[in-house]
């Protein structure tokens, strides 16, 4: 009996640690038109943001206005908790800076070029100097301090 | 309620089954310890989360391409 019992919490952990599949619901299709954040894929990326394809020495911002990039994935919780924090920001700076979203499971490519190995990441695109990548979610007051500094250099 | 009635995906399906049967091994085997996994399970799947870190979930890059611009981006110090 023991033995099943451990079989079982092995399943568990297995069971319990899997990825949830995208959605794709109607739903969703509703709120991302809702949307200030812009959704990125990878040509829009190599237009907008940088292209790494043509150039991938050396960084060069294509963007007229600072930006942040949201690495995130659907299945992913923590990713969920600052979506709407995103979203606020792009509504509160959305003359000044862009809130780009990036879907690691439709975009793996960009992705593995990036080299995302945990999600949310966030990577803030200032007009001058190196962009710099946060790990994890983060509350909305470090968000507005790293717009402030890293970007808008107040 | 709606986002909870919606999104049902096989993980979903095999996480409250799973809760179930915990649930059922936990009060035939009268080992009550595996009602909390059951009940975490069912909770996992009533509220459709997963079991990442309170602050990101670990993810495999794709390994066919290199990494650019590994020296430029800087880490964040907040």
């Amino acid at each position: 009996m023991k033995k099943i019992g451990i079989l079982l919490l092995l399943m568990a952990g297995v069971i319990s640690c899997g990825r949830q599949p995208k959605q794709t619901n109607s739903i969703n299709q509703k709120q991302e038109n809702n949307m200030k954040t812009i959704q990125l894929t990878k040509v829009d990326f190599l237009t907008k943001v940088a292209n790494y394809e043509a150039n991938p020495q050396e960084w060069k911002y294509l963007g007229d206005k600072p930006a942040i990039i949201d690495f995130y994935a659907s299945w992913c919780g923590p990713c969920k908790t600052i979506a709407p924090v995103l979203e606020e920001l792009a509504a509160e700076y959305g003359d000044q800076i862009y809130i780009y979203k990036i879907d690691t499971e439709a975009e793996q490519e960009l992705a593995a070029a990036f080299g995302i190995r945990s999600i949310p990441s966030i990577l803030f695109v200032p007009m001058d100097g190196a962009p710099q990548m946060a790990q994890g979610a983060m509350p909305k007051a470090s968000f507005k301090e790293a717009i402030d500094k890293v970007l808008l250099n107040k | 309620m709606r986002k909870y009635l919606n999104n049902w995906d096989a993980v979903r399906i095999i996480r409250l089954l799973a809760g179930v049967g915990f649930g059922i091994y936990a009060v035939v085997s009268k080992e009550y310890l595996f009602l909390m996994l059951a009940g975490m399970f069912l909770l996992q799947s009533i509220f459709n989360v997963s079991c990442c870190g309170a602050g990101g979930c670990s993810t495999e890059p794709k390994k066919t391409k290199t990494q650019v611009y590994k020296d430029q981006i800087e880490q964040y110090k907040g």
